[in-house]
């Protein structure tokens, strides 16, 4: 498979961040992670000037809370838009009982993720979207 | 007509007994003295026949030879003058066949002579005298007449002596009906005056009590029984009249009494006479100190104000014309100009004859009372405006709490998070370089930092809770908690042994959410405290308790507590075994009070240190939720 897994982890804090891509690189994800800390720099990923992201291989770690442009704002334009509609949105969250985890589902989140992000979270939430084959591609790529 | 009205009875009596008897004896007296009379006079005639016969006899020859010889008229003469010893015949005379008078005698010569011819034969009574013409007969043949002239001395004498005896008689037998009179009048009048007696008393003193004495069995004594009789019913009648009129009395003066206290007027509309009857306190509310001399329907209609009087005008009218009663409302202006609330109500009536029609009622001045409602609809105004005030200052405080919750869950646990997930990379990364005691104290800190991260949760659960819409539906509670503990007991570390014992529950209408919350917390708790049982025996059933609302329990074998803390139990963050014993946070049971509160419901329990405990709950099948 040559798929090359990318994730866009948006997230404005430095720990959570830090924890999220520590539990990630352990799974030796940490190549294909890039980090942005607002909002507006996750829209810019996307759609920033001169821009071509492979949509089919992106799985974006979206906090709610974020600085400039809020998370739920960033989902709505991911989703409004022809070319990001079918990237896979994770929303990340401190807690299951939050009310926006509903809300983001209705604006078109893939799945959630209660923080802290480790392994099992993560491709506990890969897979309910059905994307386990990210996961399958990630040794093959990963193969020096 | 009735003679002698207002003679006493017994007058009359004495006069109807004498006047009989003297008219019974009058009447015998004169009969027997006209047939006495009649007799007399006959036999008077009868002798004198007799004696003019025989004198006739006599001078038969005197009289054949009269003419013949002057002799025979002296023969004659002496025969006629044998009289004398005869003292009542005053004169006698012999006539001839052919009617001449031949001889004659008399005892007193001033007499007028004699009649000149004889006359008819027979008796004949002329003023004192009765006369007698009797043939003389010979041989069969007629030779002449004789005329005798007599007194009615003794027919006189014999009337003088009967009348004086007659006379005694009368005397004699009225004196004697006099004296029985008066003897007999007892008899009679004693019960007549009896009765009149006690008749007069009943009159003059009303006194029914009196009786008469019931003295003979006659006629009269029947009347004094019908008498007595009838004064018993009348006793009776009016004893029991005054009892009617006592209560009636009493009846009316307490009327009057609740009417003059609650100072409640009373009329009464005579519709024929369009008159009006009140009491005093009627013409007070209209503003008159004291009863004025007539009131009528205008006068009232002048009172009430002019905005209210075409409805009270209409409603009266109404009432009287579908005879019903009616209740009215009005503002009234008071003698003193004063507007006043007025309240009454009436009713139409007609008396037993069905002939009187009126309307009757009371009035009450109601306006301290309307003053009140007034102020009462202001106070609720202000009430509900202030209601308002609260319910929004309170959505504020509650969309506070939100934000609240909001920025803990957020906030609060993500300097948590990285503590742990920091620990966790030291634990991870560099732990080969860290002793058996640095790895010891990480540890530490990763456990607690995670009981922070529970507590925070459940915090959150708890006042999430408040918030959360009910949605009642109808949940099997067997079945609920059936799965709820295979749930719980498959988390169970696999030599832990637990026997459940569920009876049949009866389903309730709850939140699905929340009463799984509860069995949650009530079968882990269970589970939880009896870990140090060979085998954690947990019953679930239910019991009826008041007013017939199953009362679910959970009984377990465990670890129990001490009674005295019960009512520290529910409370938020209270516990009752250190965590090392048995971990937990102290809100499991705060949610379990506050989910069945929300359904109306009620927890408790029982226990005892070391011999298990007891949670009783109940969940009533109403709508018992009450406002938030």
């Amino acid at each position: 498979m040559n798929h090359e897994l990318e994730i866009l982890l948006v997230e404005d804090n430095p720990a959570d961040a830090e924890l999220t891509m520590h539990a990630l690189r352990k799974h030796r994800l940490a190549n294909h992670i890039v980090h942005v800390e607002d909002g507006q720099a996750a829209l810019d990923y996307f759609f920033g000037e001169g821009r071509d992201v492979p949509v089919q291989s992106t799985v974006v770690l979206l906090d709610l809370k974020l600085p400039k442009v809020g998370g739920m704002e960033v989902l709505r334009q991911l989703r409004a838009d022809e070319r990001t509609k079918l990237v896979p949105v994770v929303v990340l969250t401190s807690s299951r009982e939050d009310q926006d985890v509903m809300e983001t589902y209705q604006l078109g989140a893939n799945s959630y993720i209660v923080k802290p992000v480790d392994f099992e979270n993560f491709s506990a939430a890969v897979n309910n979207m059905g994307l386990y084959w990210m996961l399958l591609s990630v040794p093959t790529n990963q193969t020096p | 007509m009735i003679l002698f009205p207002n003679l006493p009875i017994r007058y009359k009596l004495r006069v109807a007994f004498l006047g009989t008897i003297l008219v019974a004896l009058l009447l015998a007296c004169s009969a027997f003295v006209i047939y006495d009379m009649i007799t007399f006079r006959r036999s008077l005639v009868n002798n004198l026949t007799v004696l003019a016969d025989a004198l006739g006899n006599n001078s038969t020859a005197a009289l054949r030879f009269a003419g013949e010889t002057e002799g025979a008229k002296t023969d004659a003469e002496e025969t006629l003058q044998a009289l004398a010893f005869k003292p009542s015949v005053v004169s006698s005379c012999l006539y001839t066949a052919d009617g001449k008078l031949f001889a004659g005698y008399t005892k007193d010569q001033t007499l007028a002579g004699f009649p000149v011819a004889p006359g008819a034969d027979g008796a004949r009574f002329e003023g004192k005298y009765l006369t007698l013409v009797r043939p003389v007969v010979l041989s069969g043949k007629r030779i002449g007449s004789i005329y005798l002239k007599s007194t009615q001395e003794e027919l006189i004498q014999h009337f003088r002596s009967y009348a004086v005896i007659s006379g005694l008689v009368f005397l004699g037998v009225s004196l004697l009906a006099f004296g029985l009179s008066t003897a007999l009048r007892h008899l009679i009048l004693r019960p007549i005056l009896n009765l009149a007696d006690a008749t007069q008393r009943i009159t003059d003193h009303k006194d029914y009590s009196v009786r008469v004495q019931e003295i003979t069995r006659d006629e009269m004594g029947m009347l004094a029984h019908a008498f007595n009789e009838m004064l018993e019913s009348i006793q009776e009648r009016e004893s029991a009249l005054h009892a009617v009129n006592e209560a009636l009395s009493e009846s009316e003066e307490r009327l009057n009494f609740a009417l003059e206290k609650s100072h409640t007027g009373g009329w009464e509309f005579d519709l024929e006479g369009r008159s009006m009857r009140r009491t005093l306190e009627h013409d007070r509310i209209f503003g008159y100190d004291s009863l004025l001399p007539q009131w009528t329907y205008e006068m009232f209609l002048e009172h009430v104000l002019p905005e209210d009087r075409p409805e009270v005008d209409r409603g009266f009218r109404e009432a009287i014309k579908t005879k019903k009663e009616w209740g009215f409302e009005c503002r009234i202006r008071r003698s003193d100009g004063e507007v006043r609330w007025i309240w009454g109500v009436c009713e139409y009536q007609r008396d037993e004859g069905g002939l009187k029609e009126s309307m009757a009622g009371i009035v009450q001045d109601i306006t301290t009372r309307k003053q009140a409602e007034e102020e009462i609809l202001e106070l609720n105004a202000s009430l509900e405006e202030r209601v308002r005030e609260r319910t929004s200052q309170l959505a504020a405080a509650n969309k506070e709490l939100e934000a609240f919750s909001y920025s803990v869950s957020h906030d609060l646990r993500a300097p948590l998070r990285a503590v742990d997930g920091f620990s966790r990379m030291v634990v991870e990364d560099y732990s080969e370089r860290l002793d058996d005691e640095g790895r010891r104290m990480l540890g530490v800190i990763r456990s607690e930092t995670q009981r922070m991260g529970r507590l925070i949760d459940d915090l959150l659960a708890f006042s999430r809770l408040g918030r959360q819409e009910m949605e009642l539906l109808a949940i099997d509670m067997r079945g609920m908690a059936q799965a709820v503990f295979d749930e719980l007991a498959a988390q169970e570390p696999p030599e832990r042994k637990l026997k459940l014992d569920l009876r049949p529950l009866p389903a309730v209408h709850g939140t699905q959410m929340m009463i799984r919350q509860v069995w949650v917390n009530l079968i882990g708790n269970a589970i939880k405290f009896t870990k140090g049982r060979d085998v954690g025996e947990i019953e679930i059933g239910t019991q009826t308790g008041e007013d017939e609302v199953p009362v679910f329990y959970i009984k377990d074998n465990g670890a129990g507590f001490d009674m005295r803390f019960a009512d520290k139990l529910f409370g938020v963050f209270q516990r009752l075994h250190s965590a090392e014993e048995f971990p937990g946070t102290g809100v499991g049971l705060a949610l379990v009070q506050r989910i069945v509160q929300r359904h109306g419901g009620r927890v408790w329990a029982e226990a005892e240190v070391d011999h298990g405990a007891t949670f009783y709950f109940t969940i009533p099948n109403a709508n018992h939720e009450p406002r938030t």
